[in-house]
């Protein structure tokens, strides 16, 4: 998703510029014949030709600079408001390997039932084989081209501890710049990354971590039997999902180990949508799993339990 | 003779992806209906996305719902209405998750952070 507000800026400012030239050509247009060439006929007229020659330069560039000072603001106004430029979102695809499907429409076009020119407009782009990503708006589309190198891990997420994740082409100074950094998919920062993959990250700074999927996939280097172990947490309850049969265990931190006020409670559980496993703060008045479990969405004990179809 | 007594067992449905869970209600509490009336919204809404990951992710209804918001605090309690069979809960990052026609009560993710002695919604 960076790389789409990253790429979609970037055009932005291009579509900008398109823009904002078209109407300034037009206006230019405008102001050379009603402006310049009556006010210059007028010059020639009081002046002769020969003096008109020599000063034709200066002149002209003179009357220029001021009318084109004069209006550039207001085109620029002119434009901001122009409707043209909102942005409704249609769709997007991103990644590599979306295109697939257009192999059926490929077969039903040689088998003559389909045949459309429209769709074949938007089928161009990815029949050249090298887009990254497409956003369709509804005047404009967005097209990133392929990065110069993508590794993943074996879930096929965009994911790596020794190198950025997307490299992309360009120059020496952009492209170590632009280049995305993923643990198993989840994107990080630079600096960030960086710190997660050399083990300069502290068991404090995991636990406070705000974002869950940046702290799941940090945890994942990091392990959370390793953060169990280090701060010497204690299982005081387990419940075992009768649904999915997953464990849901509930550990207790001294708060001696964190120089905090209050000792630290926290359940480790498996997310069935994905199989990942989490870590996840719980008040210090509960002291159970399966009603931390229920406390976490606002359910009672009996609600959490009572559940009969938890689709995944 | 005495009539033995009789209990009657509830059993809720609910739908998990992640930090949302869709829970199944018969309806939608009159003081919201009654705002959406009021106020004549449009409530329609395709692609609807229940909530946005800080990484670019969404949360999302694949066909047409009601929304059906109250009005002070959106995030505190919003339903949606299913109105399609084939509608699904769909992530980039998740299995998708069918979810039949019906009524729901959209829930979020909450936890406790210790260090800030605050109850917070789940980021992902």
């Amino acid at each position: 998703m960076i790389i789409f507000v990253n790429l979609s800026q970037t055009l932005l400012a291009q579509i900008g510029e398109q823009e904002r030239t078209r109407v300034w050509d037009k206006v230019r247009e405008q102001i050379r014949d009603h402006v310049v060439e009556p006010v210059w006929r007028q010059i020639i007229e009081h002046v002769g030709t020969q003096v008109m020659e020599q000063v034709e330069g200066q002149v002209k560039a003179r009357v220029w600079e001021q009318v084109e000072n004069q209006v550039r603001g207001q085109v620029l106004e002119q434009v901001k408001k122009n409707k043209k430029l909102k942005f409704k979102f249609i769709e997007q695809y991103f990644g590599l390997g979306f295109e697939y499907w257009l192999s059926f429409y490929e077969y039903f076009k040689k088998i003559g039932i389909v045949e459309d020119e429209e769709f074949e407009k938007y089928v161009r782009p990815y029949k050249t084989g090298k887009i990254w990503s497409i956003q369709y708006f509804e005047n404009f589309v967005f097209i990133c081209r392929l990065p110069k190198k993508v590794n993943r891990d074996s879930s096929n997420s965009l994911h790596s501890t020794t190198e950025a994740a997307v490299q992309w082409y360009g120059s020496d100074y952009l492209a170590g710049k632009r280049d995305l950094h993923f643990i198993h998919g989840v994107y990080f920062e630079r600096e960030e990354w960086k710190k997660i993959v050399n083990n300069k990250i502290s068991v404090i700074e995991l636990l406070k971590m705000k974002n869950k999927e940046k702290q799941r996939a940090a945890l994942s280097i990091y392990s959370i039997e390793k953060l169990i172990e280090e701060l010497d947490a204690k299982e005081i309850d387990i419940y075992k999902n009768p649904r999915d049969g997953n464990k849901i265990i509930l550990y207790e931190i001294n708060k001696k180990k964190v120089d905090l006020g209050e000792n630290l409670l926290y359940l480790k559980y498996k997310e069935p949508s994905s199989d990942r496993i989490y870590i996840s703060g719980i008040p210090p008045f509960i002291k159970k799993a399966n009603k931390a479990m229920a406390w976490k969405f606002g359910l009672t004990v009996e609600e959490y339990e009572n559940q009969i179809e938890m689709e995944t | 003779m005495k009539k033995a007594a009789t209990t009657t067992k509830y059993y809720s449905y609910y739908y998990r992806q992640e930090d949302i869970l869709l829970e199944r209600i018969y309806e939608i509490p009159k003081q919201i209906i009654n705002h959406h009336h009021q106020q004549q919204q449009q409530q329609t809404q395709d692609n609807y996305i229940i909530a946005h990951g800080e990484s670019g992710n969404q949360h999302r209804m694949s066909k047409h719902v009601l929304i059906f918001e109250k009005p002070e605090n959106k995030e505190e309690e919003r339903y949606v209405q299913v109105l399609s069979q084939d509608t699904y809960l769909v992530h980039q990052e998740h299995k998708s998750i069918h979810i039949p026609q019906g009524i729901y009560k959209i829930r979020r993710e909450r936890e406790y952070n210790a260090f800030e002695s605050a109850i917070r919604q789940v980021q992902d």
